[in-house]
């Protein structure tokens, strides 16, 4: 349930999430691996490195978790309206009147789990007739390869018998007084006479203060065994719901023609547009879906860059994909929804809108007009990534998901940075083209411009007198080096069946492979990479580079040569 | 647009003396010549004018008087400017060569036009894609110097669209390298699409979109009747289009310029005589609507100063310089 990044957490090693505790480092969680090699959470870090030196660990982030629980409760939506967050590491839903949707609790359990399951979380399920008593199965029971465990409804006390006291969910101090006397299964406290558990809590309290404390703490446990039992009702939360921005339209006479689905959706757009500025948003993402009336639904989704709740451009970014629709016998009902929201504050009209006036909004609205048409994985912007690797220090990400990079703050840091190179590059190398950048990460940072202005600056200054050519091949290509010089350029050599004969080159530039991403093991290691700029006789400038080490490692065989890039 | 005309004037009005190649005319005969070449000169550009407006409504708005008009009461200094030397820092489109601008006419390359760029032939056997990728680096200098100009426009940003085809094979564009050419990849909007006709949507769509300095595009080769939409599109809305097409196909119809795109030789560098230094071209202006039809093919050497983000003839390479100066001051 801890993974948020399944990729950094490797299956088949043990690996544990470490935190800061009182008196060092200690294990929150471990996976089964770890566990069986006799590692627990509670430990201490050192003392688990004893057991088992090669454990992997990784800090904990509670929060993320926290809130990953949250987003996984609102998702059970579709088993049952009221859910909530249970305890540290569970959720309940509320199934009453759902299972026969589902075709009954026990498929409806089976489907819960393997979708659970399929998003590569550890899942352990229970359903009875009360919240306490499903928790206590879930986290209790003993459980099939199946997952999950079913308690008859209106037969608790068997259900729970043979559980032990730790599944009520009690504070620690009160199981702990439990079990000295000697109560360990829930069903022991079934025949116990109620007033008699107080004074026995009592008699095993050292002192006369603990008397109060002591009927408290029986009275909580009767508590949640009535709770678990179903003969008290338990008021739990649930989640509340989230307003949804969807407007819909129902239609009397089903809608074939495409004339009438389009003024339907321009009316759907214009309403939702009303709702989003009365409450101050604007939609990054909307969805139209169509109820035919065979019962079949078809959806139509746009994205845009900004947040934007003009009906115009939502029926320009809609409109083109709505003749794809197949309507079927008719379409019954059309919703529209804004599934992604974001503030927005009203705008003050340009009192002059004229073919020379421009915001960044006109641009917005040709980034979604192109992206929603071709798919957003298609216009795309270059954001640099802090790697010394050629082909790692940018990323291109979709220009619907970047903010606007040519926003103000960004350009003057530019600005700034470009004066900076010019000023520190070092006179020898005035002749040579400069600023090749190496910056930010995108993909990690939610907001890719965000943080990193002084760092950026800084990497970029350093690497001020790189050169990097301005067309990139996404994967270096391998060359034939007809003639080579030890430790230099090549002097002839063949790409893509043509001949080169190099006349002029510089280099190398040696750029290490980052051995901090290697940790895992590699097949075959990445050598070292000696660049070289190279112009053959006819003008043509290449990237070329020399990938290992002559003499150095024999077993990894002789260096290779591959083109990277174009300078043209 | 009506606060177009009167730029130029003013700027020219405010420094007469600091504009590159001034030249006082000796004789009041020349003065006259040069007068009247310039009036022709306007005429020309009105008839283009004319000519291309056909079917466009929006063109008439979008109309643009001659920069330098023979308007009586202008400053001697700025009515003397023999067109061809005038090059007006940051207002017109140009690449900052005397000798090629003047063969523009004095407005530069069209702002509201499509230029055609082609790769140079080769020889069977010999490389493409280094062409390519000159000729598409040709391009994107040219949208350096676009983003140079100083107008409104030349702040925003610039759409490359290419078929993704292309792109696998002639390489990605690369933030770090464009930096290094001049051009902040910041401003770059980048379409790679599945097929050509998306790509032609998308320089489509991006001519009409308000938003924008500069639409680049690289396609095989352009139809008749999108090649004039795409004319129509960037003359309607005044953004300009450079659009690289492959060598061997048809020219394109309607453009405003053509240019052959090759490769050349660098220069001996300055501090190691084995390194590679600047980038130089070998380039052709093939077609241009400032020119007459007749007028044959314009070869220059031109070298990329990723300093001064402009182009310099390149020297020492006297052969081609000289016919390339001479061709120059014979149109202008």
């Amino acid at each position: 349930m801890r993974r948020a990044n399944p990729e950094a957490v490797p299956d088949d090693r043990p690996f544990a999430l470490v935190e800061a505790g009182s008196h060092g480092i200690v294990i929150a969680a471990a996976n089964a691996q770890a566990r069986a090699e006799g590692i627990r959470p509670g430990q201490s870090l050192a003392d688990a490195r004893a057991i088992y030196p090669g454990l992997l660990t990784r800090k904990i982030e509670r929060r993320k978790d926290r809130a990953a629980l949250f987003a996984l409760a609102r998702w059970s939506g579709r088993y049952g309206p009221a859910r909530n967050v249970e305890g540290e590491n569970g959720f309940w839903i509320d199934i009453t009147g759902v299972a026969h949707l589902f075709g009954g609790e026990r498929q409806l359990m089976a489907d819960l789990v393997s979708r659970l399951r399929a998003f590569g979380l550890t899942v352990r399920a229970g359903l009875a007739d009360s919240i306490a008593a499903a928790a206590a199965l879930a986290r209790f029971a003993r459980l099939g390869t199946e997952g999950f465990a079913i308690a008859p409804a209106g037969h608790m006390r068997e259900a729970l018998r043979d559980l032990p006291v730790e599944a009520l969910g009690l504070a620690d101090e009160t199981i702990l007084l439990l079990k000295r006397l000697g109560l360990r299964r829930i069903g022991q406290l079934y025949d116990l006479p109620r007033p008699a558990l107080a004074r026995r809590f009592r008699s095993l309290a050292p002192g006369r203060r603990k008397v109060k404390n002591s009927t408290e703490l029986a009275g909580a446990v009767l508590a949640r065994l009535d709770a678990a039992l179903a003969s008290a009702p338990e008021a739990r939360h649930a989640l509340p719901e989230t307003r949804r921005a969807i407007v819909r339209r129902i239609f009397s006479e089903p809608l074939i023609s495409s004339e009438g689905i389009e003024s339907a959706v321009a009316d759907l757009a214009a309403s939702l547009c009303r709702m989003l500025d009365q409450a101050g948003r604007g939609a990054r993402r909307v969805r139209l879906c169509f109820y035919r009336v065979d019962g079949t639904v078809a959806e139509v989704r746009a994205g845009t860059s900004r947040p934007c709740r003009e009906p115009k451009h939502l029926l320009q970014l809609l409109a083109p994909k709505l003749p794809e629709i197949d309507a079927g016998f008719g379409v019954d009902v059309l919703t529209l929804e804004a599934t992604a929201l974001e503030l927005l504050d009203p705008l003050q009209g340009r009192l002059s809108a004229g073919l020379e006036e421009w915001t960044e909004a006109d641009t917005a609205q040709l980034i979604d007009r192109v992206s929603n048409r071709l798919g957003a994985e298609r216009v795309l912007r270059l954001v640099p990534y802090e790697s010394h690797i050629p082909e790692r220090a940018e990323v291109r990400i979709p220009a619907l998901m970047a903010k606007d990079p040519l926003e103000k703050r960004g350009a003057e840091r530019s600005k700034v940075s470009r004066l900076s190179a010019a000023l520190l590059r070092p006179p020898l190398l005035l002749a040579i083209p400069e600023r090749a950048e190496v910056r930010i990460p995108a993909l990690m940072a939610k907001d890719p411009l965000e943080k990193r202005g002084a760092e950026r600056s800084k990497v970029s200054r350093l690497s001020a007198a790189l050169l990097r050519p301005p067309l990139l091949l996404a994967i270096p290509e391998p060359i034939t080096v007809l003639a080579e010089v030890p430790e230099g350029a090549p002097a002839r050599f063949t790409w893509r069946r043509v001949t080169h004969t190099v006349v002029k080159a510089e280099g190398p530039e040696r750029i290490e492979p980052e051995w901090w991403r290697m940790l895992g093991p590699l097949a075959r290691p990445p050598g070292p990479r000696d660049y070289y700029r190279i112009e053959d006789d006819r003008g043509g400038r290449y990237w070329v580079f020399r990938e290992g080490l002559y003499d150095r490692d024999p077993e990894a065989g002789p260096p290779v040569w591959y083109m990277h890039g174009l300078f043209g | 647009m009506a606060q177009d005309p009167a730029k130029p004037c003013l700027s020219l009005d405010a420094s007469p003396d600091t504009l590159p190649g001034t030249e006082r005319p000796r004789e009041p005969q020349e003065v006259a010549a040069r007068l009247r070449r310039r009036k022709l000169e306007s005429l020309r550009q009105r008839i283009r004018r004319i000519e291309r407006s056909v079917g466009t409504e929006l063109e008439g708005s979008a109309f643009r008087p001659p920069v330098y008009d023979d308007s009586p009461g202008k400053t001697p200094g700025a009515e003397e400017q023999a067109p061809a030397k005038i090059v007006v820092p940051g207002l017109t489109w140009h690449l900052g060569i005397a000798e090629v601008d003047g063969l523009l006419g004095p407005e530069g390359l069209e702002i509201g036009g499509v230029h055609e760029i082609k790769p140079a032939l080769q020889e069977q056997g010999t490389d493409w894609a280094a062409t390519w990728a000159t000729a598409f680096i040709f391009s994107l200098t040219l949208a350096i110097r676009r983003c140079a100009m100083t107008d409104g426009r030349a702040r925003r940003p610039i759409l490359c669209c290419r078929p993704a085809a292309m792109a696998n094979e002639f390489g990605s564009l690369y933030g770090p390298g464009l930096r290094a050419l001049g051009l902040d990849p910041k401003r770059l909007i980048i379409v790679e699409t599945k097929t050509a006709t998306d790509t032609l949507w998308a320089i489509e769509e991006g001519l009409k979109s308000r938003g924008l300095a500069l639409v680049l595009g690289a396609l095989q080769e352009v139809e008749l009747t999108p090649a004039r939409r795409l004319a129509l599109a960037a003359s309607a809305y005044r953004v300009p289009c450079v659009l690289l097409t492959h060598p061997r196909t048809e020219t394109m119809a309607a453009i405003a310029t053509r240019w052959r795109v090759g490769p050349l030789p660098s220069a001996p560098h300055p501090f190691d005589p084995h390194a590679p230094s600047a980038l130089r071209f070998t380039v052709d202006l093939e077609r241009c609507r400032a020119r007459p039809l007749s007028a044959e093919t314009a070869s220059f050497s031109l070298e990329w100063c990723d300093e001064a983000l402009c182009f310099r003839l390149a020297p020492g390479v006297a052969d081609r310089a000289d016919a390339a100066r001479e061709s120059g001051s014979g149109a202008g």
